[in-house]
């Protein structure tokens, strides 16, 4: 049975329509991704799992649970790393692990935890002296202590630093090998791409693709680019015969093919036949964020947030 | 209740690291009570105060202005804080009904803190009437109880949003008045010192710091909530009290012969507030 399930979700603020009919299921132990620009409802989406917003129509169930009638329940099993949430700035790391692993029933060791997030000579320092990662690093842990079964987080490398960000990944991914399921909202497609098992792309409250990675990538179009430069002039038009070429143009002294399926083949017995050598091949696959950018028609990030 | 408990002693230990919020709470007034009781014509029994002195006078003003401050300023900020850092919010994806419980612990700690002042040696070192509470343990339950009661329905409202919200804070309306005063009743009694003859001064003392205290965390429960038009209301009861405690005062000094001089206007008529407060 599926540990999330979405239906039909809506949620209104006001006229506008911040989440238009959302529907999908997380398989428990999955990591799943939610990816989109600024302002495509990934925040009301995730705050509605979170039981935080009681959503106009449609339902959600979490581990079973309905996230408004069950919250009691709820909250010992969904720990939640919420967007720009802070701590009284004076609190130390300590104090804040302590005093946060009392409110559950069966905390984890707090101070395992701070280790595996490399916090612990933090222990003692206040939160407002704690670098942005740490902060960072410290919500993850707090999210973590009730030794949820649902884990929810909401932009959670943004603001980090290379190092910490694929630390933070070796611990996700340390997560889901626990079983942990893990809800990752996030508009990094790197990060997307490396650990999500399958992304949901949300624009403008609506999911426009769902799928694995690799999945989304091959399903845009322009799978391939091929940047060649041939012995002697080609003329693009000979390319564009080609059912494989979807595209074919001069560009200084090279040529620019963008194509799918067997690209490279087509195009090198191409050549062969016209009997050209290659003296720069470059192969350009579609990366996630092409194909983002195919599925909602925008890039990340372009838009404002309202 | 362990949740309970730790965030009292993290509340009180951020508490005790804000010197600027302890400072103006706890040591001002006494402070100045020992300031003014150096000037020696304060410390004279005055015939027209019914053989009080005027240092005796200062005492509950200076508990009053210690409880406004708490109530009007600390309170309301740092639950303005915690709402804008969207440090509730966190507390309430955590189990929350412990935390809901556990934020009215936040609330009541300086008051009881405050209580203290009834047995704060600078409050006898000029032999001031009140004497200290009778039976320390029982008020402070009763102030612990009276917190528990007023802080229930706002903080927990704050933390569940706003339907359950209005019903509570509704019943706090009603309720709390009621609770949470009583807890103080039993302290330094101000009553008692409070009697010229037939006639009761009204003292800006007990009663009105009270209601000054539950105007204050209303408003801050106000504040952690969300709701502009809460907000509104809780601001305007706060006034509300602020000049009744300011009626209070002028008009008891009215009722002094020897001070009504002193006032550039007559008071005509008592507000209800102020009666029901000195009864």
């Amino acid at each position: 049975m599926a540990i999330l399930e979405v239906d039909h979700l809506v949620k209104h603020y006001g006229e506008r329509a911040a989440i238009d009919g959302i529907t999908f299921t997380v398989e428990q132990g999955e990591i799943f991704g939610v990816l989109g620009p600024n302002g495509a409802g990934k925040t009301t989406l995730v705050e509605c799992i979170e039981g935080l917003r009681a959503p106009d129509s449609g339902s959600i169930s979490v581990c079973g649970l309905d996230p408004r009638r069950d919250e009691a329940k709820l909250r010992q099993l969904l720990g939640a790393q919420l967007q720009e949430s802070q701590l009284p700035d004076k609190l130390t790391v300590g104090e804040a692990m302590r005093l946060y692993s009392s409110f559950y029933r069966a905390p984890v060791d707090w101070h395992e935890l701070l280790g595996m997030l490399s916090l612990t000579a933090q222990i003692n320092t206040r939160y407002h002296r704690l670098s942005g990662g740490q902060k960072q690093r410290l919500a993850i842990a707090l999210a973590l202590l009730g030794d949820p079964r649902v884990a929810i987080l909401d932009e959670l490398t943004t603001g980090l630093d290379p190092q910490a960000r694929r630390d933070s990944w070796a611990l996700i991914e340390a997560l889901r090998d626990r079983g942990v399921t893990i809800l990752l909202v996030t508009h990094f497609m790197e990060e997307a791409e490396r650990l999500c098992d399958r992304i949901a792309v949300l624009d403008a409250g609506r999911i426009v693709a769902l799928d694995s990675p690799s999945g989304l990538v091959n399903g845009v179009k322009h799978t391939q680019q091929l940047r060649l430069r041939p012995s002697a002039p080609l003329d693009p038009a000979l390319l564009m015969l080609l059912p494989e070429v979807l595209s074919a143009k001069q560009s200084g002294e090279e040529l620019v093919v963008r194509g799918k399926g067997n690209l490279l083949l087509a195009v090198s017995s191409l050549l062969a036949r016209e009997q050209l050598a290659v003296e720069g091949l470059q192969i350009e696959r579609a990366s996630l964020e092409d194909a983002f950018v195919a599925l909602t028609g925008h890039r990340l990030a372009t838009r404002e947030q309202n | 209740m362990s949740a309970l408990l730790r965030l009292t002693i993290s509340e009180a230990r951020l508490f005790s690291r804000e010197p600027l919020e302890w400072g103006f709470a706890l040591v001002a007034p006494p402070l100045l009570l020992v300031i003014l009781g150096v000037i020696p014509s304060f410390r004279v029994h005055q015939e027209h105060l019914g053989g009080l002195r005027i240092i005796d006078l200062y005492a509950p003003i200076l508990v009053a202005l210690a409880i406004t401050v708490l109530a009007l300023l600390t309170l309301p900020q740092r639950f303005a804080t915690y709402r804008d850092k969207k440090i509730l919010r966190r507390m309430r994806i955590t189990p929350s009904q412990t935390s809901a419980l556990a934020l009215r612990a936040i609330d009541s700690m300086p008051v009881c803190l405050l209580h203290q002042h009834g047995h704060n040696p600078c409050y006898r070192v000029f032999g001031l009437r009140g004497a200290p509470p009778a039976k320390p343990s029982r008020i402070h339950c009763l102030v612990w109880l009276g917190g528990v009661d007023d802080a229930l329905p706002g903080a927990s409202g704050s933390l569940a949003g706003s339907k359950r919200a209005g019903c509570r804070s509704t019943w706090d309306g009603i309720v709390l008045p009621f609770t949470f005063p009583r807890g103080l009743v039993d302290s330094p009694g101000f009553d008692a010192r409070w009697t010229l003859g037939n006639q009761r001064l009204l003292s800006p003392g007990r009663g009105h710091a009270d209601i000054a205290g539950c105007h204050g965390r209303q408003l801050a429960a106000a504040a952690a909530c969300r709701s502009t038009h809460r907000l509104v209301h809780r601001m305007r009861d706060a006034c509300r009290t602020m000049l009744s405690m300011g009626i209070a005062m002028t008009s008891n000094f009215q009722t002094h012969p020897g001070l009504a001089g002193a006032l550039p206007y007559r008071l005509t008529e008592r507000t209800p507030h102020v009666t029901k407060a000195a009864r």
